[in-house]
């Protein structure tokens, strides 16, 4: 299977003392990647480093198989990019938007980008002010998908909308990715989306990738032992990842439940989502 | 590059509708008042420059920068089309005015001591050229806000010294000895030459610039 986007052994460090240390993610062609973590944790310094927004101090980062540094016009004319806010001038409309973008991208495609904004309800004519900010957003989604991305890079891109919006703009990707040959990196705070569309899930902490694995993978090993203290002193500590306790006693992310299970058939074992193993990750203790 | 230039004028056109009436204005206020139009090339610089540098600021505001960093264009072409922008308008600039100094040349008449129009034209121009190839690069280096406090410092510094050096008297001193070392007459091919040493100090801007610009992150 061909990969749209490979990082391997990326580093980036700031004056600040944050640094991204030692990223590997693999994108395979034809998938959605949800990009998971704190405020803080990455995301963001990661797909700036894939666009050449910051330079890396070490690493490769290829996409389509080709260096980014190396090939970067041919290499961007196949990408689409969302940012969390639109970053079209407020005092441009639609219609002005796309005389612009049209002769910056040589496969933009004027009849796509208006079935998009006919769809999508946008007023060509109308100040881009006067959006609403998902009108912006579906503004920005359109500029992106007009010019026939292969690989589309979205950074928080459904922060801040409604639920009905959110849904809206997630049919969009969905359809974006029926054809086999599209791939999203998805990055978002709003997992309950992430494990509607995402085919894999990417979590970084502090700069480091904890785990990348496919997304049914880990909501199906994960999951949450609840058990009193007595239980828990007795759990072999490579069985979980962490713990927590409260005034019921402990809850503890264990790597794989169905081992567990056998391990420990009569404590709680419940299903996990991706909010709750971030969570764990986070703040459980070791 | 087309795409990036026409952002700037886009950009701008609300801006441009509102300041030409008030050109317009100006120049038939100085006109028929002073009986010359040629102040109104003041007026036509302080609005290039405002204008050229408020592209700046408005990009900024809209995060442009980032954006335009994930199109299939390099980087020295971003910086070239800002460039090419403000050349353009400049030529605008030396339109309108053109234009308006016919049209109040119709309207008025004048003292035969008037200073000619063309020479003072092309050293307008190349101040403008002057300014921006200084202004440029340093908003490219520190950002639009960081570089505003330089920016007023350069054009405030030797408005200063001008005008201490005129209560001094010593621009007195130097106007003689212009006027007796027979300069006076050569005054007009300086005037035309700006124009070219504008347009290479552009030049050299613009490579500084693309430098600055190729080393920058967002």
């Amino acid at each position: 299977m061909e990969n749209d986007l490979e990082i391997r052994s990326l580093n980036k460090s700031f004056q600040n003392g944050f640094a991204l240390k030692d990223i590997n993610l693999t994108l395979p062609r034809g998938s959605v990647m949800g990009f998971i973590g704190q405020n803080g944790a990455g995301k963001t310094t990661t797909i700036k480093c894939i666009l050449n927004l910051l330079h890396p101090d070490s690493g490769t980062i290829r996409i389509f198989g080709k260096e980014i540094a190396q090939n970067e016009i041919a290499v961007k004319e196949k990408i689409g990019v969302v940012f969390d806010e639109c970053p079209l001038h407020e005092t441009l409309s639609a219609e002005k938007a796309e005389k612009i973008l049209s002769k910056i991208y040589q496969n933009w495609d004027s009849s796509l980008y208006q079935s998009y904004l006919k769809e999508f309800k946008l007023p060509p004519k109308r100040p881009i002010k006067e959006y609403s900010r998902g009108m912006k957003m579906k503004l920005s989604i359109a500029c992106a998908l007009a010019h026939h991305p292969k690989l589309l890079i979205l950074d928080e891109a459904t922060s801040g909308l409604d639920p009905v919006v959110r849904d809206e703009i997630l049919e969009i990707f969905y359809n974006f990715i029926q054809d086999e040959s599209h791939s999203i990196l998805m990055s978002s705070h709003i997992t309950s989306d992430l494990e509607k569309i995402a085919d894999y899930i990417t979590f970084i902490h502090h700069g480091k990738i904890l785990f990348s694995s496919p997304k049914d993978q880990i909501l199906d090993s994960f999951g949450i032992l609840k058990c009193g203290k007595q239980n828990f002193e007795m759990l072999d500590p490579s069985e979980y990842i962490s713990y927590r306790e409260n005034s019921f006693g402990y809850e503890i992310l264990v790597k794989d439940r169905y081992l567990s299970k056998k391990k420990h058939p009569d404590m709680v074992l419940d299903r996990v989502n991706l909010d709750e193993i971030m969570v764990f990750f986070v703040k459980g203790e070791k | 590059m087309i795409g990036l230039i026409s952002k700037d004028f886009l950009v701008l056109q609300k801006l441009m509708r509102s300041q030409i009436p008030i050109l317009i204005a100006m120049t038939i206020l100085l006109t028929f008042s002073i009986g010359n139009s040629t102040y109104t090339l003041a007026v036509v610089c302080g609005f290039l420059l405002f204008s050229s540098i408020n592209i700046f600021y408005y990009d900024d505001a809209a995060k442009w920068d980032s954006f335009a960093q994930t199109f299939p264009i390099k980087k020295k072409t971003i910086v070239k089309a800002r460039y090419c922008s403000s050349l353009l308008t400049i030529l605008g600039g030396i339109l309108v005015v053109t234009i308006l100094e016919l049209i109040s040349k119709i309207f008025v008449s004048r003292s035969g001591n008037g200073v000619s129009f063309v020479p003072i034209l092309c050293v307008a121009v190349f101040l403008v050229c002057l300014l921006f190839s200084i202004l440029f690069p340093i908003i490219y280096r520190f950002g639009p806000e960081r570089s505003r406090i330089i920016l007023t410092a350069i054009i405030m510094i030797p408005v200063l010294i001008f005008i201490l050096l005129g209560k001094s008297g010593a621009l007195d001193n130097l106007f003689a000895s212009l006027e007796t070392s027979g300069i006076e007459s050569m005054i007009p091919i300086y005037c035309y030459l700006s124009v070219p040493a504008g347009i290479v100090l552009l030049l050299l801007s613009c490579l500084l610039s693309i430098r600055i610009y190729n080393q920058k992150e967002f």
